[in-house]
């Protein structure tokens, strides 16, 4: 018979008495455990959160943001050119920080950066002590050996070349940079021109430009020229500088 | 939970509790422990219940975690005790009742105790609960053709069980 199973397992289950679920017990039951899960979730999600926020902050804290550099390792001058005596820039690269007349300057040690430019090869910067600015340049990664060609300011403009040396760096090439101040009041848009013929736009901020652009020109050699003109709102554009 | 889902919960358990209970205690042969798996099914149910509650299908939850917390609290157990025991239905043999009536219960769950756990839900949910065989295979969480070949293997398994030779069960493979 079809009913036979159903009615044996009906009979076994019927013989038991009635299950009565003491239903207050079970809600207030209920209502502990999903206090208990919140409670637990909110733990779980703040534990989350600040693992997440530690480790950030960890690794955030490994990025040297003070206005003391760290010492590089020291640059053995190699070149014949009589240079200023190279200072320690940032991360172990090599560099320059000289002043606007191009004598060496223990730049890296002042505590404000106006503004920088960077690029594959390094960065150039302009710090300030409290009365003196420096014009820096960091060559990173292997650096380059034969870092310093000075650069003091001269008709208006610090022009530096730098090294361009490995991670894709282009044989023949090299960096230039240009950097200079601006009139106080509304900053002109900077634009540089430089040998290679091209234009590019230098990073304005606090009375002060740089601008860093890869160019063809062999390392080490000449300093190419380099033309800044200024372009002021409702004006024309002018030559500022050239060198 | 507001107010009113926790009447509607608070209703659900006074009318299907026994039900779940029922199920409950044919895949474990134990009053207790059948009482612990609905217990346990119903909390579930009650954290889940504003979702349910919204959405539906509360009757088919409800099913599956009861069968769910029965077959995990066996498989808590140790794996040598037989589900139910010999001893278990003596001791609950009721000594009024008519000794035909006791007999065929106790011969259908000692026959159901020893079928494995798999093939005993397919029975008790297939011919007890009424499921289809997708119902069923829902509530095991596995492919109709598993609960197909479960259920014929353990009704060869009752037709040669010794205390149901007297039943025909071969009409249920139909």
């Amino acid at each position: 018979m079809t009913n036979q199973l159903k009615d044996l397992m009906t009979e076994a289950a019927d013989a038991q008495a009635p299950y009565v679920p003491d239903v207050d017990l079970l809600v207030r039951t209920g209502r502990k455990q999903v206090r208990r899960r919140r409670v637990t979730t909110a733990i779980a999600t703040a534990a989350a959160v600040a693992v997440i926020a530690g480790a950030t902050t960890i690794a955030v804290g490994t990025i040297d943001r003070s206005e003391n550099l760290p010492v590089a390792p020291a640059v053995t001058p190699t070149s014949q050119v009589t240079r200023p005596e190279i200072s320690a820039p940032p991360g172990g690269s090599t560099g320059l920080c000289t002043t606007a007349d191009g004598s060496a300057s223990d730049g890296w040690l002042w505590p404000k950066v106006v503004l920088y430019v960077q690029d594959t090869f390094g960065m150039s910067m302009v710090r300030r002590s409290k009365s003196n600015i420096a014009f820096c340049t960091t060559e990173w990664g292997n650096g380059a050996k034969l870092s310093v060609v000075p650069g003091g300011a001269k008709a208006g403009i610090v022009l530096r070349k730098s090294a361009a040396e490995g991670r894709g760096a282009k044989p023949g090439s090299s960096v230039t940079t240009v950097f200079g101040t601006v009139p106080a009041g509304t900053p002109p848009r900077v634009t540089v021109e430089t040998a290679d013929g091209y234009v590019g736009v230098a990073k304005v901020k606090d009375g002060y430009f740089v601008y860093r652009r890869v160019e063809h020109s062999p390392w080490p050699g000449p300093i190419p020229h380099a033309i800044v003109r200024f372009k002021y709102a409702g004006k024309a554009e002018y030559v500022a500088a050239s060198r | 939970m507001d107010s009113e889902a926790e009447s509607e919960y608070t209703a659900f358990v006074t009318h299907h509790a026994n039900a779940m209970w029922r199920t409950a205690y044919l895949l474990c042969g134990d009053r207790r422990r059948a009482e612990d798996a609905t217990q346990e099914a119903l909390l579930r149910l009650y954290r889940r219940w504003p979702r349910l509650y919204r959405k539906g299908g509360i009757v088919a939850y409800a099913r599956k975690v009861v069968v769910s917390a029965t077959l995990d609290g066996l498989r808590r157990r140790s794996s040598t005790e037989l589900v139910g025991g010999a001893t278990y239905f003596t001791a609950e043999a009721d000594p009024t009742d008519h000794v035909g009536r006791a007999e065929r219960r106790l011969v259908i769950t000692q026959a159901l105790a020893e079928l494995p756990e798999r093939q005993r839900a397919c029975v008790v949910l297939r011919y007890f609960d009424d499921l289809s065989v997708d119902e069923t295979a829902d509530v095991l969480g596995c492919r109709p053709g598993t609960v197909k070949s479960q259920t014929m293997r353990a009704l060869d398994k009752l037709q040669l069980h010794p205390t149901l030779a007297d039943f025909n069960l071969a009409e249920l493979k139909n």
